[in-house]
């Protein structure tokens, strides 16, 4: 199936900024359109039968550093997952959706409703093998993929020209050859609603409450950053920690028009990240490290739905930062301290952050990214011309009960139970 | 001016007058003592404003020595100080977390530097140097209000610094309370305001002016500036209440003039038309004296100045009245003197032929008996004719004062036919009382004195645009005589005082060609009928002629 047919269709819940996606894919469509010419006919119904595929080799299993659990026991029981409320959604979203493949926290490709995969002599033609424990077939992804303009725009961007299903075989043609698996698979937008009805966690978030009270409930999985709590879990009997991967980075985000303190940053940058990460942040933190995703965004620059920023007539720098996000907060500060006093530090609802960011309220922010990103396009919402400056990265710890069960850590910091792909 | 108006203005001015000056008065006195006692209360909370400065600039000292204390003990902050990386996220922590348990909103601890080492208001303002803010403090030795900066914004606090040496070096504490919490919880008497002020605030120097101030140095670190300048805790009062009161007395103060001024004009107009009701009637009567009219009664029972000039009016009238009997006797005797020498001479010279013929005869008897036959028939024709002449002449002057007739008269079928007879550019407005009377009167002289009246009103009305005459007959009583009076009213230009008082006389007359014998003639006739006549005029009110005539007796 051609993605021009894909895109005749609905689309994926949980997905956001679909204008965007959709003015990604059309840039993209600008240099697909010689190549897409020459493999119309295969989504025409012109195509021959596709190859026979080599039985793809075993797929890996997740690192070992990525499994946490003392006992080791597969459960299929319902966890208790609590987590600060800004981490609440990713992780809910990462147990309620099942993608081809996922991402180990070290990155490594693991199965996921794929099986095992393999591609062939060109390495354009990527053909994936669904689980048996996988309820729907290869068609079904397709139809999946097929029924939102969201995930066609992704697909696009991401270089997949397009996919055929057979059976439990899923044959995706890419653009470019590649010799590994394409970590776009592993993308939640990609994914499949999680069969069955129950869900395999259940998310509790904070809401304000001090964390350690809900430890003393004993729930199967704490994730936090606050140094208190850990200090306390750590006094407990009880529980493992268990560190997270760095999956979280924070940048200073210098809007185009504003008036940036470049100056403060530039003066002495690893000096002042390291003292960022050492004595600002009250979590686990250290200075960012490139590589950054967003170094190259060349390919999706001029198609992104950017908004011109317009700053505010006042003589105030203003550095906006989530509100609920404890360090974005306390580098807000930092910055601002490290100023004059026309500058401030305002804290901001999720909502109303993602507004004055877009609109150009203020005229810097502390932005929370994803240290990896599988849709740089897709990710890299925030102004053209915006300056990003890397500060710190964290993570989070996860707080385990000793005798819970065992949990996959994804690439994203995202927990899954150990349990095989669409069991209950 | 009236006396009612004199009257009038004379007690608007005796209670108005006064009471204005007792109201301005009560409300300069009232304004005294509110101001006085306002200012009592502005200098008890002024004081109160000082002794909870003082004891809240003594709660922070206090609390800012237990942490010096504390901090000097303190093992992991002696080494944080001495630059141990292992504890240098607890000495940033520190000032927040005892900010925090020592009830304060601002801490920070410096080294002898100036140096940030932790910041409870401001967390990640470390390692910034801000000398400024103990030098302040120091040099004011006591309370400092502090503008600190913070991440958001600023926070405006009532400071004090405490410090502490620790390994050879001196560190300072600053902290503080918040100063709104202090503003707020400052004691304030009823409609007081306390607020804070800086210098260059032109509203709260002129709110000084009426209330008081407590001076306090203040340092405004989030703007910058690191010199302290002053600031003042102004105790004002709200003026709105003194405002408030000064409206309701004056208020009040016009209602009670208003009210006062409306109760004495009314008192002034009822006291005017109480003296003014008897001199008007008084008048009415003195109006209505004229030699036929001379039976006003001015008896009272008043014993006041109107009942005196009442009765001296009666006595002068009863002097008139007398001088008018007196005067129409000297008339009357005056007249019959003429009459009688006319008499008299007529009847001698009736008498003269008749006293020759006789003493001719006696001649003729004497000297000729008996040419007496002849001589007296010839002399018949000259005792005939002299005869004749006296009867003539008595007849003439019976006719002179012809006897009149005192018949009943329906005067209603009189005025009737009167209205008939006239002209029809001169009809006469009837209003004729139904249950009219009959008067004692000749029937032909009533008719006559009808005619002459009505046609003086015609006249007087001829030429006068909507000009009207009319006559009204109605019953009256005098005392205790029923009477029916007659009244001929026309719409004419009406006659002055001087004209009123020689309209009876004869020969005086204002109708051209007129012989000014009509009234005169009439009024006679009127009195000759045992009745009055009577004028009522004014210049431009035209006049009415009143003619009363007693009311013939009803039959047994």
């Amino acid at each position: 199936m051609h993605f021009d047919q894909l895109r005749e269709h609905g689309g994926l819940p949980g997905v956001r900024d679909e204008n965007a996606l959709e003015s990604l894919a059309r840039a993209r469509q600008k240099w697909l359109v010689p190549a897409l010419a020459t493999l119309m006919w295969s989504g025409c119904g012109h195509s021959a039968p596709p190859p026979p595929a080599p039985e793809p080799p075993a797929p890996p299993s997740p690192a070992g550093a990525c499994l946490i659990g003392t006992s080791g026991v597969v459960s299929h029981d319902l966890l208790t997952v609590v987590v600060p409320q800004q981490d609440s959604a990713a992780i809910a979203s990462a147990n309620d959706y099942d993608t081809l493949i996922r991402l180990d926290c070290e990155g490594r490709a693991i199965p996921g409703l794929a099986s095992s995969w393999g591609h062939d002599s060109t390495g354009t033609v990527w053909t994936f093998v669904l689980s048996d424990s996988t309820g729907a077939g290869a068609a079904a992804v397709t139809s999946a993929w097929s029924s939102s303009d969201t995930v066609s725009a992704v697909l696009r961007v991401s270089g997949v020209k397009a996919a055929e299903a057979a059976g439990r075989r899923l044959a995706v043609t890419l653009e470019q050859p590649s010799e590994a698996v394409p970590t776009i698979f592993a993308d939640r937008a990609l994914g499949l609603p999680h069969p069955g009805a129950a869900p395999s966690i259940v998310v509790h978030t904070t809401d304000g409450r001090d964390a350690r009270d809900l430890l003393d409930d004993s729930p199967d999985v704490l994730v936090t950053a606050d140094p208190d709590v850990l200090d306390y879990a750590s006094k407990l009997p009880r529980t493992v920690l268990t560190p997270l991967p760095w999956d979280k980075v924070y940048v200073l985000l210098l809007a185009p028009e504003g008036r940036p303190p470049a100056d403060l940053i530039s003066a002495d940058s690893v000096r002042f990240r390291t003292e960022l990460a050492s004595d600002v942040v009250r979590a686990d933190a250290r200075p960012a490290r490139p590589p950054y995703w967003w170094s190259d965004l060349s390919g999706c620059s001029d198609s992104t739905a950017r908004v011109p920023v317009e700053t505010g007539g006042t003589s105030q720098v203003t550095i906006g930062y989530p509100a609920a996000d404890a360090a974005a907060r306390s580098l807000a500060e930092r910055i601002v301290a490290l100023g004059d006093s026309s500058w401030f530090a305002r804290g901001l609802a999720t909502h109303d952050f993602e507004t004055a960011l877009h609109g150009g309220a203020m005229d810097a922010y502390i932005l929370p990214l994803p240290r990896r990103s599988l849709v740089p396009c897709r990710d890299a919402s925030w102004p053209e011309g915006a300056t990003l400056v890397p500060l710190v990265e964290t993570h989070r710890t996860a707080i385990l009960r000793k005798d819970g069960p065992a949990l996959v850590v994804g690439g994203d910091g995202t927990l899954r139970p150990d349990a095989p792909p669409g069991g209950p | 001016m009236s006396f009612r108006a004199r009257l009038l203005v004379a007690f608007g001015v005796a209670v108005v007058v006064p009471l204005l000056v007792f109201a301005v008065g009560v409300r300069r006195e009232m304004d005294r003592r509110l101001t006085a006692e306002y200012r009592a209360r502005v200098d008890a909370s002024v004081q109160a404003v000082r002794s909870q400065l003082d004891r809240e600039s003594g709660d922070v000292a206090g609390r800012l020595s237990a942490l010096s204390s504390a901090l000097s003990k303190d093992n992991r902050f002696r080494l944080a100080v001495q630059h141990d990386p292992a504890a240098r996220r607890y000495l940033l922590d520190l000032a927040g977390d005892a900010m925090r348990v020592s009830g304060l909103s601002f801490l920070e601890i410096q080294d002898s530097a100036g140096r940030v080492l932790s910041s409870g208001h401001f967390r990640n303002a470390f390692d910034q140097i801000e000398p400024a803010l103990p030098r302040a403090l120091r040099s004011a030795g006591g309370a400092v209000l502090v503008r600190a900066r913070t991440a958001t914004g600023s926070t405006m606090v009532i400071a004090r610094l405490d410090s502490f040496r620790l390994a050879g070096a001196r560190f300072t504490v600053a902290g503080g309370a918040p100063a709104d919490r202090f503003v707020e919880r400052l004691p304030r008497a009823r409609d007081l305001r306390i607020s804070l002020s800086f210098a260059g605030d032109s509203v709260a120097r002129a709110d000084t002016a009426a209330g008081g101030d407590v001076m306090i140095p203040f340092l405004d670190l989030a703007a910058g500036d690191s010199t302290a300048g002053r600031a003042r805790l102004v105790v004002t009062g709200s003026p709105g209440t003194l405002d408030s009161l000064r409206r309701s007395v004056t208020s009040w103060s016009l209602l009670a003039v208003a009210v006062t001024a409306a109760l004495a004009l009314l008192l002034a107009a009822w006291l005017a038309a109480r003296v003014n009701r008897p001199i008007a009637e008084l008048a009415k009567k003195t109006a209505a004296i004229d030699l036929d009219r001379l039976d006003q009664d001015f008896s009272t029972t008043r014993h006041d100045e109107i009942g005196a000039f009442s009765r001296l009016l009666g006595a002068m009238t009863d002097r008139l009245r007398l001088g008018a009997a007196r005067l129409r006797d000297a008339e009357r005797r005056a007249a019959m003197g003429d009459l009688a020498r006319q008499v008299n001479h007529d009847i001698k010279n009736g008498l003269a032929p008749i006293r020759h013929v006789l003493r001719h005869l006696d001649e003729v008897a004497r000297a000729n008996p008996g040419a007496l036959a002849g001589v007296l028939a010839d002399r018949r024709g000259t005792l005939d004719s002299s005869l004749t002449y006296l009867d003539t002449l008595a007849r003439s002057y019976a006719g002179l004062s012809p006897a009149l007739r005192s018949d009943p008269c329906d005067v209603n079928a009189i005025v009737k036919e009167v209205a008939r007879a006239s002209t029809p550019a001169t009809a006469l407005g009837l209003a004729l009382s139904a249950d009219l009377p009959p008067a004692a009167a000749d029937r032909l002289v009533l008719r006559r004195i009808l005619e002459n009246l009505a046609g003086n009103a015609a006249d007087s009305v001829a030429g006068v645009e909507g000009g009207a005459v009319s006559v009204i007959t109605e019953s009256a009583t005098r005392d205790g005589e029923r009477l029916v009076r007659i009244v001929i009213a026309d719409t004419g230009p009406g006659m002055s005082r001087d004209e009123l008082n020689r309209a009876f006389d004869d020969f005086s007359t204002t109708k051209p060609g007129g012989t000014g014998l009509g009234l005169s003639i009439v009024r006679r006739l009127v009195l000759d009928l045992g009745g009055t006549l009577r004028l009522e005029t004014e210049p431009g009110t035209g006049t009415r002629a009143i003619v009363e005539l007693p009311a013939a007796e009803a039959p047994r």
